[in-house]
């Protein structure tokens, strides 16, 4: 395929997005985007070519949360991958494969219901089951970055996008109790905030805390009584200055002046 | 024969799982899968149930693929509403065959969603054809979108006037509305626009004026519209546009008529022409096309739909793909009891439904033989007549006295229809309603009026928008007519609003002053900055350079913020490179950027949030409590990103220095909105709140039933034909293209009405309540007089109440579909942020990472798809 086709491809979603959302990423962003997709597409270019791939919408119905009975399904899509003599379902993500890589826990319980639902209940074969993680690794980054070709054919081998994740029936059943559990909570409109405990807390993999790489990002932290709080506990803030300490990172405030500021 | 005594057998097997006992008629209807069908179906004839087990025959028994399967639907509600049923019979299909069955393929939706899904079908796809997803208008987009090329539009159909205004008038004139405000004028130009699409008027069609000169403007205005939605590389369609571009789209694929082994349309009565070129074309080939419906329930010829297509459809059918439909009825209710289904059976005939031309052709079908299958003969209709308030009075003590013999488990259980809810000025409800609110007011019981109020009027709105107002000072404006003068009355009571929540809050009040100070700062450095450009004769419209931000940067009076992103790295690089690209910026750019708002007006919203009136709303919603205030703020970002949509969303100086928020926020957007709210939407899903008896128009309530129903009012004025109807017949006449079936222009009015009353009638299970208001200015409409002439109800004195049976708590509350990307993870990240964007759809202010990420997502599909399709 020509790389033409793909930034067309790009180009047109782009278009699309910004109509549709009414505002835009930087120029900056932009091109970081392409280059996501295109070094995507150029590291798995042999498997891209070679595959039967289809989008399938698994379904778990007839569910019934674990205290209180009530109904629910469970729905999900996946691509379904037959490589040769082999079947697989990956999920594709767009998280870092570092924060994959520090929660391991939470992406394979989602891919063994998958599974469960494709091989236990459907019946289908499946080899294995992995995700896809588009972004490229902060070490390609920094090769890309610093234009070292050298460095940049290295990283570039080195990457690994697909992370292979096991399938075990066995914990499938715990799994969907917990799906039940969430679902109950959500039922019977348990909306409290997250703790301040973990506001204050590590984000597993990262060095930032829960309430800096969450919250912050958050429209209606203004609004929130455990940021409030917390903000409270960790700065000198009070009731009458807390707009001042609840601000946004003043270097996306530029970005986002920068994408979406009209030219004329 | 064996082979279809087994799929016979299962089918069987299958009913009996779900305890589904078919009459004769719906078996047949579920289990005749060759050719054309026509399926009347009665109110409460179990339609939907049939439909289900249609699918489930064709998919698990006649084993075709879900994707080959077309089901339009009326709302998107009764489409997931069919996806979940459909969803949780092949789960149990699935236990007998070991077979799965993936439904997501599977067109099911309303028509405007389909069409979306057709013009991106790669199986209609020919040779070098590539479509593009077009950007979808909604009503207040299209609304807007006109509006702001009004004034190109009205040139280009050279209506000759030197007063714009001149032609305002001749076009509303035309519409039968004697004014020369822009707003209707505008409105009256898109039920137009949309007209000529719904009825597939393309260019060729545009010269059928008959000599009426308007008539002939509005043509062109037409035409032009249609260029401009394809505009500065914007490819728009509005939900007509849209219908058209998808019908256009499929009859350029050869033999696209066999794509879909079945379609299947719900609620054909409703269906205009545009739709149903659309079915006929994909069911061409196969001929396996089921049109559901009952012209006697049609209710939306205001937005071009033609009963006749349901009518006449055994002809039409015959006409256009060459066989004539078998026609099934489903003709027996199991919704109401007897008396309720005579009555209404009895009054739809209370008109005549004769051709007086052609006596052997009907308006209406015959012989469809509706039956109750309740065979409780005791009174189930009440009559009560008398004064107005006296009624109104004694109804709502009636309905306190069902609530309290446990007759409706709840008062949401019983519902007052009405044919219009609101009133003839702005915010207020009509008469008829008014008298059965402060009935209830009264009596201390709550009801609940979703439409009977513009949305603007809401609490939240005004408190939102009354703040926004006070930041930046917008004030009513005076010699006022019109709905400039509601919308001014609205805007004092906003600013009312905010002040006295202002006043409560000394922390908001001081916040308010630190904005507007925020305001001046930026007002005050834009205008140093274009000074200096003045006094230097920098003219703002040339390239920027690092020089002149130089220069800029070196104003001595200027902020120390301002200077500081005049003199930044990012701004300097940002401009460096453009120099480079050769596509320099313009000194504006350095001025708008240097004195721009950190925040935009849908951020302002958020932090405006922290304040205790609306924290105070989250924190009861956090905890399971009443939430209507958080629907009310969701819907409220919604307008307010919708805004930034069409308009920049960076504020800044020059924002500012314009007057903009004033006249593009205020004086365009919010006024817009406000008349567009001022007609009563028929769309919206609206919740049925515990504890409040549900005041709805007959158009809310089409699909749902009640225990017991009260109708609001039996009055009718009759109206002549719309002067759009007549001339569509007119263009039909002339251009040939008349449909064989054609209700009288002079006999609309009375049939239309009819059908609506009969919906509202048919709404009933265990009780009809029909309050007859008498006295000055009161009239009943003559077919109920004849009804209540010809037959003996009881009145609500002389009621035997026990003879209602209970009504069960039956709330058939949906299985709720949960996921993991969109429901599981974001719970358990945050449960207060799911709540307020997954429950109550507020819209981020800033979705930088999730526009990232949407774009490399959408990217790497379309990649992988790509690939696949070549090879």
């Amino acid at each position: 395929m020509d790389e033409q086709i793909l930034r067309d491809m790009f180009e047109d979603n782009f278009r699309y997005l910004r109509e549709n959302a009414g505002h835009t990423i930087n120029e900056n962003m932009k091109q970081n985007a392409y280059k996501q997709v295109l070094c995507y597409y150029r590291k798995n270019k042999a498997i891209i070519d070679q595959i039967t791939r289809a989008e399938v919408k698994l379904s778990l119905p007839e569910q019934q949360t674990p205290n209180q009975k009530i109904p629910y399904t469970i729905e999900g899509v996946v691509d379904i991958v037959r490589e040769g003599d082999e079947t697989w379902l990956y999920d594709l993500k767009t998280h870092d494969p570092e924060r994959i890589q520090a929660e391991p826990e939470k992406y394979k319980e989602q891919l063994n219901v998958y599974a469960h639902i494709w091989k236990g209940l459907q019946k289908n074969e499946l080899d294995g089951t992995a995700i896809i993680a588009t972004p490229i690794p902060n070490s390609l980054k920094k090769a890309l970055d610093a234009n070292d070709e050298s460095k940049i054919q290295k990283e570039f081998d080195k990457w690994e996008p697909v992370i292979p994740f096991g399938y075990n029936e066995d914990e499938v059943a715990e799994m969907i109790e917990r799906f039940g559990k969430t679902v109950e909570h959500i039922e019977n409109a348990d909306f409290a905030p997250t703790s301040v405990e973990k506001l204050q807390s590590k984000m597993p993999g990262m060095k930032s805390n829960f309430a800096t790489h969450v919250c912050r990002n958050c429209d209606v932290r203004y609004s929130c009584s455990s940021y409030t709080e917390y903000l409270k506990n960790s700065r000198s803030a009070t009731r009458s200055n807390m707009l001042k300490y609840m601000g946004g990172n003043p270097e996306e405030n530029e970005e986002f002046i920068e994408g979406n500021l009209n030219e004329d | 024969m064996a082979a279809n005594a087994i799929r016979y057998m299962g089918l069987e097997t299958l009913y009996g799982e779900k305890n589904f006992k078919p009459n004769e008629s719906q078996k047949k209807a579920i289990e005749t899968m060759e050719g054309p069908l026509l399926l009347t179906a009665g109110p409460g004839s179990g339609k939907t149930r049939v439909l289900l087990w249609r699918c489930v025959n064709l998919i698990v028994f006649q084993e075709v693929p879900p994707e080959e399967i077309f089901l339009a639907t009326f709302t998107e509600k009764a489409a997931h509403q069919l996806k979940q049923g459909l969803q949780g019979l092949l789960s149990i299909a699935s236990t007998f065959t070991h077979k799965p069955y993936d439904i997501a393929e599977m067109y099911v939706g309303t028509l405007h969603s389909l069409c979306q899904k057709l013009l991106t079908d790669r199986r209609f796809r020919e040779h070098g054809l590539r479509s593009r997803r077009p950007l979808i208008l909604d009503d207040l987009g299209q609304f807007l979108f006109v509006r702001d090329h009004f004034y190109d539009l009205i040139a280009d159909a050279n209506f000759g006037y030197d007063d714009i205004r001149c032609a305002y008038s001749e076009i509303n004139e035309w519409f039968g509305t004697k004014t020369s405000s822009r707003t209707t004028a505008v409105s009256n130009c898109i039920s137009f626009f949309n007209r000529m699409g719904e009825e597939d008027f393309i260019s060729e069609d545009f010269i059928a004026d008959g000599g009426d000169e308007t008539l002939a403007r509005l043509f062109r205005m037409t035409l032009r519209y249609r260029e401009m939605l394809r505009e500065d590389g914007v490819d728009r369609v509005d939900f007509s546009t849209l219908q058209q571009r998808a019908y256009e789209y499929i009859c350029q694929k050869n033999d696209a008529g066999r794509i879909f082994k079945h379609v299947i349309v719900d609620e054909y009565q409703d269906t205009n022409t545009i739709q149903q070129k659309i079915y006929l074309k994909l069911a061409e080939g196969t001929k396996n096309i089921c049109v559901v419906g009952d012209d006697d329930q049609a209710l939306y010829r205001f937005r071009g739909a033609t009963v006749e297509n349901l009518v006449d459809f055994e002809n039409i059918c015959e006409n256009e793909i060459g066989v004539r439909p078998t026609r099934i009825d489903l003709n027996i209710n199991y919704r109401s009891r007897k008396e309720i289904v005579d009555t209404y059976t009895k009054f739809i005939d209370l008109v005549n439904w004769q051709n007086p031309v052609n006596k052997k052709q009907f308006f209406r079908i015959q012989n469809k033989n509706i039956v109750a299958n309740s065979k409780d003969a005791k009174n189930a209709v009440v009559v009560e007549s008398g004064d107005k308030d006296v009624v109104a009075k004694k109804v709502v003590a009636f309905v306190k006295i069902l609530k309290e013999s446990g007759k409706i488990a709840d008062y949401n259980q019983c519902a007052f229809l009405f044919p219009t809810i609101r009133g003839s000025s702005s915010g207020s409800m009509a008469p008829k309603v008014k008298a059965f609110a402060d009935a209830f007011d009264e009596a201390g019981i709550k009801y609940y009026a979703p439409r009977a109020k513009n949305f603007l009027y809401t609490e939240e709105s005004l408190v939102v928008f009354g703040l926004f107002a006070k930041i930046f000072n917008y004030k009513s404006g005076e010699a006022a007519f019109g709905g400039m003068k509601d919308y001014y009355a609205w805007v004092d009571r906003a600013l009312e609003t905010a002040d006295d929540v202002i006043n409560q809050d000394n922390l908001l009040k001081k916040f308010i002053a630190e904005i507007q100070l925020n305001i001046e700062d930026s007002k005050k450095n834009y205008k140093l900055l274009t000074d200096f450009c003045e006094k230097n004769s920098i003219e703002l419209q040339s390239d920027l350079n690092l020089n002149i931000l130089k220069r800029l940067a070196a104003i001595p009076t200027l902020s120390e913020q301002v200077r500081r992103v005049l003199a930044g790295q990012g701004m300097n690089s940002f401009v460096a490179r453009r120099i480079k690209d050769g596509r320099p910026l313009h000194v504006n750019y350095a001025l708008a950027r240097s004195t721009a708002m950190d925040w935009t007006l849908l951020d302002l919203f958020y932090q405006l949030n922290c304040f205790d009136y609306f924290s105070e709303k989250y924190q009861i919603a956090e905890h399971g409590g009443e939430d209507s205030g958080l629907y009310n703020l969701g819907m409220l970002t919604k307008n307010i990103a919708q805004y930034n949509e069409t308009e920049n969303p960076i504020i800044s100086g020059g924002t500012f220095a314009n007057d903009k928020i004033r006249k593009s926020f205020f004086g365009s957007y919010l006024y817009s909105l406000f008349r567009l709210n001022e007609t009563e939407y028929e769309d919206t899903e609206d919740p049925f709140p515990k504890g409040c008896v549900p005041f709805l128009t007959v158009h809310q309530s089409k699909g749902l039933e009640f225990p017991v129903v009260v109708l609001g009012s039996m009055s009718h004025r009759s109206k002549s034909a719309r002067h759009l109807d007549v001339v569509v017949r007119g263009m039909q006449q002339e251009l040939d293209k008349m449909p064989t079936v054609c209700e009288p222009l002079d006999s609309m009015d009375d049939y239309d009405t009819m059908r609506m009353f009969y919906v509202a009638l048919s709404r009933a299970k265990n009780l009809l309540i029909l309050p007859q208001f008498k006295g000055k200015g009161q009239s009943t409409y003559k077919p109920f007089k004849d009804l209540l002439e010809e037959n003996s109800f009881s009145d609500i004195e002389c009621f035997d109440c026990s003879a209602i049976p209970e009504s069960e708590d039956h709330s058939e509350d949906l299985t709720h579909v949960y996921t993991y990307t969109a429901d599981y993870l974001p719970y358990n990240n945050c449960p207060r942020n799911y709540m307020v964007f997954h429950k109550y759809g507020f819209v981020p202010s800033r979705s930088q990472t999730m526009f990232f990420g949407s774009l490399v997502h959408q990217t790497v599909e379309d990649l992988q798809n790509y690939v696949m399709e070549a090879r």
